[in-house]
């Protein structure tokens, strides 16, 4: 088990180095998708989170990902003239940093314990349900009212004229 | 048995290449996809610490960070196309309409 | 209906009424009195419905609304309705109606908006001095008092396109603070001593007072008194304030506002009945500004200013009144003067009207076939407040001068009397100049007419109260006075000789007759002839013409170096170089480092996350390091 686990991390990492890689913005995208199947599958087997994982097939790959590729088909980047080019002092200056952050992300790893077993019960909505309609109902409702007000504005903003 | 700092590492990783990307490129859709990489690899932890500490909070922020998320798509894929539809493309350094 | 109700509603009708003219006067306009009117009328009517169950002897003393509360201080809006507010009460609402319906006439050639503007400010005056009347705590009625000061500035100013009555309503205003800080530390004092401001809590605990510091409250008080009762030194306002229109003038500046003094001195009786020496400040001043006021009269041509400086001359015969120990004489003579001042106002209102608002009366003459009925109640209004039997005047000046003697103050008493000529004599010579004799411009004359009938009633209904209120002297149970006094606390005066003065009578009488007749053979006779008088007296003729200098005084003494010192060392050096200083400096400084600061926020984005994630990357050190 461990072992697949390794190959899920490899490939989860590998993708989402495609996301930032790759030159075309289709192709990241793709990239991302991928690399959100492989994040469901972790909840789903390693995790045991089914619904977290449902929410993320559905949420992620269904409405996120399929919106940024249909906004990539609107947006005609090769007509726009626009070839991207990463100049490399930047690419470098960002590779120090990020590199930087993850050596102190890793000596910050030194505070996480735990482990988690692989053989447990799986958390079902229900569970959640219970909890995100107590202690977490004010919040519920806040986030519901933003994703609304986030709909009217972004309707306000592609819109030409109101 | 699945080690705590195995999940984190991961975690992490998946978080610096995000932000790595949108230090690095320039296509306002691929930053836009870093940040939805860094907000996954973000989740991971949550609900990893949820599954190590038996407390399901961590799942519940997850789904919240899921549904801001979307909500932050909708918000950001409008801004992008309505700065395409004015400038023409997507080139964030070229992007100059906040500068004093 | 509750006495409380109806106390509310005599004060709060006219507040609906300013309020609904005030707010809706483009709406309103020219109908603005057909809510004005009821407005004071209504409460006129339940006032004299409260004088009945007053006099039945029903007293009314609660608190409608706790106003302020903090901690042990309690100020209450309150009502007293006893027989000293119920005089004012009946006083203010009756003329002022009829002062109401006098302005529908004098008031029509005004725009829609001033139209409504000026019946909104009338009542919301009322509003002001039915409060000030009616309170029963020092607090409220400083209310009202500072809310009249505020209506009467803004009615002098009516016209305030024009320079000289926007400067007359400031200078009334700004008088009136001199006056009222002194008030205001007088009520302090008060409240320090006696732990509360309600009438009824001070009259229990004056014997807290001392006769020292009953003479400080009283001396403050009165300095309030003297600011708004146009008293020596602060009399130099009212004057000026004829130049708002002339039925605020009989309003505000003759029968009521200028009268609150004498009704806030009458209503503190129970401090001044420990302070003897304020009352004999009170009673000096009163004389000396009753003498001084009546001299400057007596060679003003200007018919509204002769009438005001006989309001100055008539509110210190009140403060001798009030000086002497004999409230009830002071509230008597505001009683009756509210009625023939307010007359002879009106009536000087209707032959300005009559003349196109001329106020020179060397020019005027001979209007007396043109308007009969403003001519008559005119001479009933001067024959009232020369003192001559039976009219108000007599009775109610009588009776001060009366107690004056009797109490001792025999120097009051005779200059009081001289007074009393001089008063006859400014009055007849008014009239005589006015009405009489040869129009001195033909131009002027020939075109006056009668006013319509709005006007002339008011004038024939006042001048019927001017003959007959004075009657009240002799009613029944002491009569006003006594009636009065059942509100009042009163010194014990030792040895109270009531000595039979018939002869006092007789002597006032006939030195107002003096006066008439010395005006008759001057103006009508010329014998002695007036102007070559002037050109032998010049330098006497020239003080009183010119006011005593007063006005040139006080602006060389108090109001040029306030201004000299508030333009060089407040405004050129204060204002403009520390407070702009600081101010600019401030926006200044921000400004430099603004312009080195804002090179940091570059507005491109990616400048922004590599920001971002130096200070990730700093925090995370923080935390590694520590």
């Amino acid at each position: 088990m461990e072992i697949i686990f390794y190959v899920l991390a490899a490939l989860m990492i590998l993708s989402a180095c495609g996301v930032v890689f790759l030159k075309k913005p289709v192709h990241s995208a793709l990239s991302l998708l991928f690399n959100m199947v492989l994040t469901a599958i972790l909840y789903l087997a390693y995790l045991k989170a089914p619904f977290v994982a449902v929410v993320q097939v559905i949420v992620y790959m269904g409405a996120v990902v399929v919106f940024v590729l249909f906004v990539i088909m609107l947006v005609d980047l090769a007509n726009g003239g626009f070839v991207e080019v990463i100049r490399v002092p930047r690419f470098f200056a960002a590779f120090v940093v990020a590199f930087v952050l993850l050596i102190q992300f890793l000596f910050l790893a030194g505070f996480i314990r735990g482990d988690i077993p692989i053989v447990s019960d799986y958390i079902h909505g229900d569970k959640l349900a219970e909890l995100i309609f107590t202690k977490y109902a004010l919040p519920f409702e806040v986030v519901s009212i933003l994703i609304f007000s986030a709909v009217v504005g972004a309707v306000a903003m592609a819109k030409k004229k109101l | 048995m699945l080690r705590m700092e195995v999940i984190y590492g991961l975690s992490l990783i998946m978080f610096v290449i995000g932000f790595f990307g949108i230090l690095v490129r320039r296509n306002a859709i691929v930053m836009f996809l870093s940040i939805e990489l860094m907000l996954n690899s973000v989740n991971i932890l949550f609900v990893a610490i949820s599954k190590a500490s038996g407390a399901l909070d961590g799942q519940v922020i997850a789904l919240f960070v899921m549904a801001i998320a979307a909500g932050e798509a909708a918000i950001g894929m409008a801004i992008i196309t309505s700065y395409y539809r004015k400038k023409g493309n997507v080139d964030i350094d070229r992007a100059q309409l906040l500068r004093w | 209906m509750e006495i409380k109700d109806m106390a509310l509603l005599v004060v709060l009708l006219p507040l609906v009424g300013a309020f609904i003219n005030g707010v809706f006067c483009w709406k309103v306009g020219k109908k603005a009195h057909l809510i004005a009117v009821p407005a004071i009328a209504i409460p006129a009517v339940i006032a004299l419905k409260l004088a009945y169950m007053v006099v039945n002897g029903l007293r009314f003393d609660d608190v409608v609304y706790w106003w302020i509360t903090v901690g042990n201080t309690k100020i209450p809006i309150g009502f007293r309705l006893d027989e000293l507010s119920t005089v004012m009460v009946v006083t203010v609402t009756f003329v002022a109606t009829w002062i109401h319906i006098y302005s529908i006439g004098y008031m029509h050639e005004e725009t829609d908006r001033g139209y409504a503007k000026y019946f909104s400010y009338l009542n919301l005056f009322c509003f002001f001095m039915l409060t000030l009347v009616l309170a029963n705590n020092y607090v409220l009625l400083f209310v009202g008092w500072e809310g009249v000061g505020l209506c009467s500035y803004l009615l002098i100013g009516y016209w305030y396109e024009k320079t000289s009555a926007a400067n007359a309503g400031l200078k009334a205003f700004i008088t009136n603070r001199v006056g009222d800080f002194g008030f205001l530390i007088g009520l302090f004092v008060l409240y320090k001593v006696t732990g509360s401001l309600i009438y009824k809590d001070v009259i229990e605990k004056a014997n807290l007072l001392t006769p020292e510091v009953a003479t400080i409250v009283g001396l403050l008080l009165f300095s309030g008194a003297t600011g708004k009762s146009a008293q020596i030194p602060l009399y130099v306002w009212l004057p000026d304030a004829m130049e708002g229109p002339t039925p605020v003038s009989a309003l505000i500046h003759a029968a009521t506002m200028v009268t609150a003094g004498v009704y806030m001195t009458a209503r503190s009786s129970v401090i001044y009945s420990m302070a003897p020496i304020a009352l004999d400040v009170i009673a000096v001043v009163g004389v000396a500004t009753a003498m001084f006021a009546a001299s400057m009269a007596l060679v003003n041509n200007d018919l509204k200013r002769i009438l005001a400086y006989s309001t100055v001359s008539q509110l210190g015969y009140m403060f001798v009144g009030v000086g002497v120990g004999a409230y009830s004489a002071g509230i008597f003579h505001l009683f009756t003067h509210a009625f023939f001042k307010g007359l002879l106002f009106l009536c000087s209102g209707s032959v300005m009207h009559a003349l196109h608002g001329e106020l020179d009366i060397q020019k005027m003459g001979g209007l007396y076939d043109k308007m009969k009925i403003t001519a008559l109640t005119f001479i009933v209004g001067a024959l009232a407040i020369a003192g001559i039997p039976p009219l108000a005047g007599f009775w109610s000046k009588d009776s001060i001068l009366h107690h004056a003697y009797v109490s001792g103050h025999r120097g009051i008493w005779l200059v009081g009397t001289i007074t009393a000529g001089m008063t006859a004599f400014y009055m007849f010579r008014l009239i005589f100049l006015t009405f009489f004799g040869k129009p001195r411009d033909k131009h002027l004359v020939e075109h006056a007419h009668e006013s319509p009938l709005i006007m002339t009633i008011p004038l024939i209904v006042l001048a019927i109260g001017s003959i007959l209120v004075g009657f009240a002297a002799i009613l029944p149970n002491g009569g006003f006075e006594g009636f009065v006094n059942k509100a009042l606390v009163l010194r014990e005066v030792g040895g109270h000789h009531e000595e039979e003065a018939s002869f006092l009578i007789i002597l006032s009488v006939v030195v107002a007759l003096i006066g008439i007749g010395i005006a008759y053979s001057m103006y009508i006779k010329f014998a002695p002839d007036p102007r070559r008088l002037s050109q032998t007296l010049r330098p006497l003729y020239l003080l009183l013409y010119n006011k005593y200098y007063v006005d040139e005084i006080y602006f060389a003494l108090f109001i040029n170096p306030t201004v000299e010192i508030s333009r060089w060392a407040l405004w050129k050096f204060v204002d403009v170089m520390i407070i702009d200083g600081i101010v600019n400096g401030v926006a200044n400084f921000f400004g430099v480092v603004s312009s080195v600061v804002r090179r940091i926020q570059t507005g491109y984005i990616p400048d922004y996350g590599w920001l971002v994630i130096i200070g990730v990357i700093l925090i995370c050190g923080i935390k590694l390091i520590f």
